[in-house]
């Protein structure tokens, strides 16, 4: 409105003066006559006056540009403001949610900048440096575990691989070996060093985070379930991979056949059917051999199995010749398989884990053994005093070794 | 970094980010994608140094070119018996090292010595997570088994590594069980790299180009797994932004060639011969006989630098896209010439462009 009043008055003035200049050159120029200095003067007035009005539009038209560099120099700022913030941002795990929320409130604004910046040329690619400043300060800062910078074609800088662990990504990186292991993409060796990968990985956030005592005590009650139930997950991996081992075939094939093999005292069986049982005894304990190589079973349970085959089967045919004497007693076969077996047992507790189907099916029968050593069978008894070897206290040493053993690993619970 | 290096970066004109030293030729795969320049021209010069006259060579590089990180390739670099003898005097000279190899050769020990030794990275293919199609992309029966392996001892030893698919119409769809794979096993890094003719893949372009479809969803694979995982993927082969719009992908880091600039790659071979990338089978000279300077000259490398596919000359992203890769061009094309298109543009670009999809003005050129 100001400026309408100075252009009025401007005009005004304009016309004032032309009137006065028009009177005193009438006088001179045209004595007598009117109507053409007056024609004249409105002529002139009126090419001053769109003079006038087009240096007016273009004043309006460059304060229109103006606006708009004021505008943008005001996007531009605020970019500026947006990126410094972006550049203070520090890895933080503990406010790590803060900084989520912030993130995604930066994100909003340049979201709000891209959609101004539609009318506004030039704007659009420096929005996208910042859009990228952005996403890289998520990759890296927050729940990144990768940052990867300063990548041309096939080339990548060792400077620029920098892996950034958090609890978070060591636990999807276990869920994903496990998934892995179980569609058997990889092998067992692999799970096992890269389980102890993590496992180091997450000593060292550990150890990391202790070094900011803030840290930890920064973290939530939740939180720190959270970590106690991640140990506890990668300790029980040894479970799974019983678990793993229980469904090979060659584990199934195993089992089936011990069935067969357990019920050899009670079938009878004539010695080519036993050849063929002691064949087939023999071809399932090589491939049983492959769990061990492949690391899902140990070698002293490998030994401790193969141990109770062989005493299983000790049975006589039915065609033997009628002249042969068969030892019947049961003490003397339960106590030949205790001494058989106790220094494998002892031998698969110190490699500290014997699996759950080993305890089932081989200590329970050193159970039944000892049980079969304490019952009272006269028949039994009198060959079992007659042929033994060993003393009344060697026997009991056996019976108390056997006891305490099968005790340690019921107490410790070892055999998962 | 440390004063004397900055001071070193801003006053040498020569220095160079990183150079590729192909150690030896031999490989112990055979790769159906391998870029190996002497797979692709059998006039290429044969034959590797004694270890004396390569340790001569490494001290040269280094000295001519000031370079921050020497990367150990092949062929397949872990044949080389003396290898550790390499990498050591290399060290010595204060370069960083890496190493590119195909990963079935790293043992625990292996992986354990070369960490002590001072590699830090090793890049590593890992072709899908199938072990029939890695294997069958790498013409070796098992080289899956060992390179799931040779990362896992590479990490369980505190080294790092990155592994690399290189997508191919026939593994290209199994990236995601890649990815996961990868991160399963502890790698620090993936690297995506479309299939680009060169080498042996010169044989195999209709059979392993993947289609700008397949590229499209591999690169949404990658977004998908960078906001699943946290993780950040390259994707160093360049990618025609009129084939499939690039700008789409803001999380994926596109790399573009960097030919005769700082971060270029130079490469040197068994021999010592001098090329401008490891693509390319045009050798500019040996770098035993003529200083890394009088090798490239703004005349000698401005061919290579310049070179535009026609198509391209007036695109508005040509100084950042180039038309893509110029090795690959040279390689495939009749007269060996740095300005063809190459393969995927060549391919695709056409057919792209009809359906007016292309993102960029040159659409409306092209029409």
């Amino acid at each position: 409105m100001e400026r309408i009043w100075y252009l009025a008055c401007l005009i005004a003035g304009i016309f004032i003066a032309l009137l006065i200049f028009g009177l005193g050159y009438r006088k001179l120029a045209y004595p007598g006559k009117n109507s053409r200095w007056f024609k004249e003067l409105w002529f002139s007035t009126m090419v001053i006056l769109a003079l006038l009005t087009t240096t007016f539009c273009n004043k309006e038209s460059s304060t229109n540009t103006a606006q708009i560099q004021q505008h943008q120099t005001q996007s531009f700022t605020e970019l500026q403001k947006i990126w410094q913030r972006i550049n203070q941002i520090k890895p933080d795990y503990v406010n790590r949610e803060k900084q989520r929320k912030e993130l995604d409130e930066i994100q909003g604004q340049i979201d709000a900048l891209i959609s101004r910046a539609q009318q506004e040329l030039g704007l659009k690619e420096t929005i996208t440096l910042v859009m990228t400043n952005i996403l890289s300060s998520r990759v890296s800062h927050i729940g990144g575990s990768f940052l990867i910078s300063g990548v041309t074609c096939y080339k990548m800088s060792s400077e620029g691989v920098k892996r950034m662990q958090t609890l978070s990504s060591l636990e999807q990186q276990y869920a994903l070996l496990a998934k892995m292991y179980q569609e058997k993409k990889i092998d067992v060796q692999v799970l096992t060093k890269a389980r102890e990968t993590i496992l180091s990985d997450y000593e060292n956030l550990i150890a990391d985070w202790n070094t900011q005592k803030s840290v930890l005590d920064g973290l939530s009650s939740d939180e720190k379930n959270k970590v106690v139930d991640f140990i506890m997950e990668l300790s029980g991996v040894e479970a799974k991979e019983h678990g793993q081992l229980e469904s090979t075939p060659e584990w199934k094939a195993i089992l089936a056949h011990w069935e067969v093999v357990s019920q050899l005292e009670w079938d009878q069986k004539t010695s080519e059917e036993l050849d063929k049982i002691h064949q087939e005894t023999e071809k399932r304990l090589n491939a049983l051999l492959r769990l061990v190589d492949k690391g899902l079973l140990s070698i002293g349970a490998f030994e401790l199995i193969q141990a109770d085959f062989k005493q299983l089967q000790q049975v006589k045919p039915i065609n033997v010749d009628c002249y042969s004497v068969i030892s019947i007693s049961t003490k003397i076969k339960g106590l030949e398989r205790l001494q058989a077996r106790l220094p494998l047992l002892e031998k698969t507790i110190a490699e500290g884990k014997i699996n759950e189907w080993t305890y089932q099916k081989v200590i329970r029968r050193l159970k039944d053994d000892l049980q079969t050593l304490d019952n009272k069978d006269e028949e039994s008894d009198k060959w079992y005093k007659g042929s033994r070897k060993l003393t009344d206290a060697d026997i009991e040493a056996v019976k108390k070794k056997a006891k305490e053993l099968i005790e340690k690993i019921e107490k410790d619970g070892n055999y998962k | 970094m440390g004063i004397i290096s900055k001071l070193k970066d801003a006053f040498l004109v020569n220095r160079q980010d990183s150079i590729i030293f192909e150690v030896t030729q031999k490989c112990n795969n055979d790769c159906l994608f391998c870029y190996n320049a002497w797979k692709a021209d059998k006039n290429y010069p044969q034959g590797e140094l004694s270890t004396a006259e390569t340790k001569g060579l490494i001290r040269r590089i280094v000295k001519e070119t000031s370079c921050k990180q020497l990367t150990f390739t092949g062929g397949e670099p872990f044949l080389r018996a003396d290898l550790p003898e390499l990498i050591t005097c290399a060290k010595e000279l204060g370069v960083a090292i890496n190493i590119i190899s195909n990963g079935t050769l790293i043992t625990e020990d292996i992986a354990r010595d070369y960490i002590k030794l001072g590699v830090g990275l090793f890049e590593l293919p890992l072709l899908s997570a199938e072990r029939t199609t890695h294997d069958a992309l790498s013409r070796n029966q098992g080289a899956f088994d060992k390179v799931v392996e040779s990362v896992a001892n590479i990490k369980l030893h505190r080294g790092r590594v990155v592994t690399v698919f290189v997508g191919t119409k026939r593994n290209i769809d199994g990236l995601k069980e890649m990815i996961e794979l990868s991160l399963a096993i502890g790698a620090d890094g993936i690297m995506f790299n479309r299939f680009n003719v060169g080498g042996e893949g010169i044989r195999h372009i209709d059979e392993l180009l993947p289609t700008p479809a397949q590229v499209i969803k591999a690169l949404e694979t990658i977004e998908s797994a960078m906001d699943q995982y946290k993780i950040g993927i390259s994707c160093s082969i360049p990618i025609q932004p009129c084939i499939i719009d690039t700008s789409r992908f803001k999380k994926v880091h596109f790399g573009y060639c960097a030919a005769g600039t700082k971060r270029a790659y130079y490469t040197v071979d068994p021999m010592g011969n001098l090329r401008m990338c490891n693509h390319t089978p045009s050798i500019l000279g040996n770098i035993l006989k003529s200083s890394f300077k009088e090798l490239t000259t703004k005349q000698k490398i401005k061919p290579f630098m310049d070179a535009v596919p026609e198509f391209c000359k007036d695109c508005q992203m040509v100084k950042t896209c180039q038309g893509g890769c110029k090795a690959a061009a040279e390689v495939s094309s009749a007269g060996c010439s740095l300005c063809a298109e190459e393969p995927f543009l060549k391919k695709y670009k056409n057919e792209w462009l009809k359906k007016g999809l292309a993102p960029l003005e040159r659409a409306s050129v092209a029409d």
